[in-house]
């Protein structure tokens, strides 16, 4: 049976999930910038699946939760998302499910080896350069050593919150330490003495598999142990607050959980010298920043933390926020709520009868008090960094590379280990490397599901007709969608429609045209035009990453030309505007404005990309 | 046949723009960052969204990572895998979900534990995983078998 379902419902649903037995094929419409041929995703339960095309070429699968999802894409990408819900019982639902978290694990498995091997290169050029008398081609940088100065004492070192408290912390975790029987400064000579033996025999005989990976967990260890060894505090730009900022002063409820917090944090790292599982000088140097941070923020009174931006963090420039002041403003206001939610539930989660570290939550006060301080910069009218969705303290350092004294293989090794690159980035390429017709994010969604299904049937994937009727047989149908015209998102989302046991369909209109809807329903039509234009409409405030325009077109289908030949002439002149503003604003005007002719062009051609994006939503909750 | 001409068109003319498909968030950003700046500026999925804020409460975020885990070692049971990989992937993982002490994590071991009975696991193989995996961590263990106990 197929029913239109009610709109409201929908929504209410996307937003709140209906439990694990879901299966909606989302449509996301083309907005600029963002797909030109639109956007393709499965909602399962709670949990948005979807693939992206990647700069580097690649396809890669992505998970949100659902409430997230609908929130980016409706409310600040402008999007109107298209849902077709197929009828599933719990265990398709679960079977298709595990698929997708399977495929996550490939992915991210993948990532990693690319990332190893790229730096198991770099490591013996390193040595090669050690062996040769010259400095390495590039550094060896490990996650998070760089929140310290590479020596004690060094003159970066974080000397007012040094003076306030900060690296006090670090001795007392190596008294622990102690008490457990373990010796620090002993433990970070062995550390030393394994990388340089490891070193040694891969020059000499080559490096195993698995060498680089190793190497570096390793070197993030010995570097852990040696901030704990010499009680080293962070650099004095890793740790950050705000003077003038009062909701950063605690209370008494969050001074008493910041010394338990601390006194947790003390334990664990105590107990995590004395360990070589995988990922322990991460956590080592993550969490002695983050007991020098606790430290200080008891000894002023005042929340300090750690630095989480990420080294890569893109920098947007005063002049592209200079017009949005106001929508930083309700931001910087937002992430103050979101930072006292994220004090109130870490004071909930420290008890006194809890040992453990809560670590998610302090990392959420972190985070919020990161964005809150990047807002205020841009504010300020300074740059401003953005922070990473999760975010975790990662500021890379360099690490030196041992000497060694017999490299009689490190030239073979070298050829080996960039031929194993060569080899994973080809691999990479042919499994999951983007292709408009052949493997794109309709093509892959319908990829994992039919494997899935054929495999819960006991049927090979590659046996066609015996996948087809597997897949039939849970879907009520099967949709084809390879190297045809299937691949374009919304005419994927026709076949699902037509093929697929759907049991409902409904449209949830970006926010846009949700607000000219209400604004329709509330004060008349006439009044709705307001919102067909950027300098008229309530809801939009131009967004830095938005081109030049100036009719919204997305549901003026008719005019659709017409409105795009005055946004093209808009374009142009912001363009001329652009070439003399260029040695003031380094050209952003100009690019704005050819942008806004680019996108002009299709809607000549009845065709409408570009939407609008909004840079914050006041009406979310 | 309508809508099938109408698509080749279409995606003849994406081709044409040279907008590639499926990119979901903004490209037109002016550093190595692709990410846009409103997605970036709002906080991201409520960690509170599932959750109370009273002591022990198990957060949207901590309920993922466990499920993350569970799924994990389902999958690491079935394939018979390492025990190196299965750290490697533990701290890995626990990366990917902004947690750094993956051994110190108690939702780590009730993820552990859950995806042992995921992966079906019972009996004398049960016990063997259950000491081999605490590490004669007490904490561990009985996490673990709490999180094997309430797994459907």
């Amino acid at each position: 049976m197929r029913a239109s379902l009610a709109l409201a419902w929908l929504a209410l649903v996307l937003a709140r999930g209906a439990g694990a037995a879901t299966l909606d094929y989302l449509h996301l419409e083309a907005n600029e910038g963002m797909a030109a041929g639109g956007h393709a995703a499965l909602r399962i339960g709670l949990a948005v699946f979807h693939f992206e095309h990647e700069p580097s070429g690649l396809i890669r699968l992505e998970r949100e939760p659902a409430a997230a999802f609908e929130h980016r894409v409706r409310a600040l990408e402008n999007r109107t998302i298209h849902v077709a819900r197929i009828a599933v019982d719990d265990a398709t639902a679960a079977v298709v499910r595990d698929a997708f978290t399977d495929r996550l694990r490939a992915d991210a498995a993948d990532a990693a080896a690319e990332r190893a091997l790229a730096g198991e290169r770099r490591l013996l050029l390193a040595l090669r350069a050690a062996r040769d008398g010259a400095s390495p081609p590039q550094p060896l940088l490990v996650p998070a050593a760089g929140l310290f100065p590479p020596a004690a004492g060094d003159a970066d070192a974080a000397d007012e919150f040094a003076a306030a408290g900060a690296g006090g912390g670090l001795a007392d975790v190596r008294r622990r330490a102690a008490a457990r029987g373990v010796d620090v400064a002993q433990r970070a000579r062995a550390v030393h003495a394994r990388l340089a033996r490891w070193a040694e025999t891969a020059s000499r005989d080559g490096a195993p598999d698995g060498f680089g990976a190793r190497w570096y967990d390793a070197a993030a260890l010995a570097a852990g142990l040696d901030v704990l060894a010499a009680a080293r505090a962070p650099r004095a730009d890793a740790l950050r607050t705000d003077a003038g900022l009062a909701s950063l002063a605690l209370d008494d409820d969050e001074r008493a959980a910041v010394a338990r917090v601390r006194g947790a944090l003390v334990g664990r790292l105590a107990a995590l010298a004395a360990s070589d599982a995988p990922g322990t000088g991460t956590a080592l140097l993550v969490g002695a920043a983050r007991v020098a941070a606790l430290d200080a923020t008891a000894a002023r009174g005042r929340w300090v933390v750690v630095d989480d931006l990420a080294d890569d963090a893109r920098v947007v420039p005063p002049h592209r926020l200079a017009r949005e002041h106001d929508a930083l403003a309700r931001l910087a206001d937002r992430a103050v709520d979101d930072l006292a939610r994220a004090r109130r539930a870490l004071v909930a989660s420290s008890q006194p009868s809890d040992a453990a570290v809560p670590e998610v939550a302090l990392q959420e006060v972190e985070a919020a008090a990161n964005r809150l301080l990047e807002l205020r910069a841009g504010l300020a009218g300074r740059p401003m960094r953005l922070p990473a969705a999760l975010a975790v303290p990662s500021r890379a350092g360099p690490v030196a590379a041992p000497s060694v004294a017999d490299a009689r293989g490190l030239d073979a090794a070298i050829a080996a280990a960039a031929r194993r690159e060569a080899d994973h980035a080809a691999m990479l390429q042919a499994r999951r490397g983007y292709d408009v017709l052949r493997r794109n994010c309709v093509t892959e969604l319908f990829r994992v599901v039919d494997a899935a299904l054929a495999r819960a049937a006991g049927v090979d994937p590659a046996d066609a007709p015996a996948a087809r009727a597997a897949v039939a047989a849970r879907l009520g149908g099967y949709v084809d969608v390879a190297g045809g015209p299937g691949v374009v998102p919304f005419v994927s989302r026709a076949l699902v429609e037509r093929r697929l046991d759907v049991v409902g369909t409904a449209t949830l209109p970006s926010r846009r045209l949700a607000t000219r809807e209400r604004v329709r329903h509330e004060d008349g039509a006439l009044a709705a035009l307001r919102e067909d234009t950027v300098l008229t409409a309530d809801a939009y405030e131009p967004n830095p990453d938005d081109s030049t325009f100036l009719f919204f077109t997305d549901d003026a289908v008719v005019a659709r030309p017409l409105l795009g030949a005055a946004n093209l002439v808009v374009g142009a002149g912001a363009s001329v505007v652009g070439i003399a503003t260029a040695p003031f604003d380094r050209g952003d005007r100009l690019l704005e404005g050819l942008r806004g002719m680019l996108f002009s062009v299709p809607e000549l051609a009845f065709v409408s990309l570009r939407k609008g994006t909004y840079l914050d939503d006041p009406g979310a909750p | 046949m309508g809508i099938h001409r109408s698509a080749a068109l279409l995606a003849a003319a994406v081709a044409a723009l040279g907008a590639s498909g499926c990119i979901s968030e903004s490209s037109w950003s002016s550093s190595a960052s692709s990410k846009s700046i409103q997605s970036s500026l709002e906080s991201s999925s409520s960690p509170f969204e599932s959750s109370s804020e009273s002591s022990g409460a198990e957060t949207a975020r901590e309920a993922n990572y466990r499920a993350d885990v569970r799924d994990y070692v389902a999958a690491w049971v079935k394939s018979g895998g390492q025990y190196a990989d299965f750290q490697q992937s533990l701290a890995d993982l626990a990366q990917r979900h902004g947690i750094t002490d993956w051994q110190g994590n108690r939702y780590t071991w009730l993820g552990v534990g859950a995806g042992l009975r995921k992966g079906g696991v019972q009996g004398v193989a049960l016990q063997t995983y259950l000491k081999n995996l605490s590490e004669n961590d007490v904490t561990r263990r009985e996490a673990m078998q709490k999180g094997y106990d309430e797994q459907q």
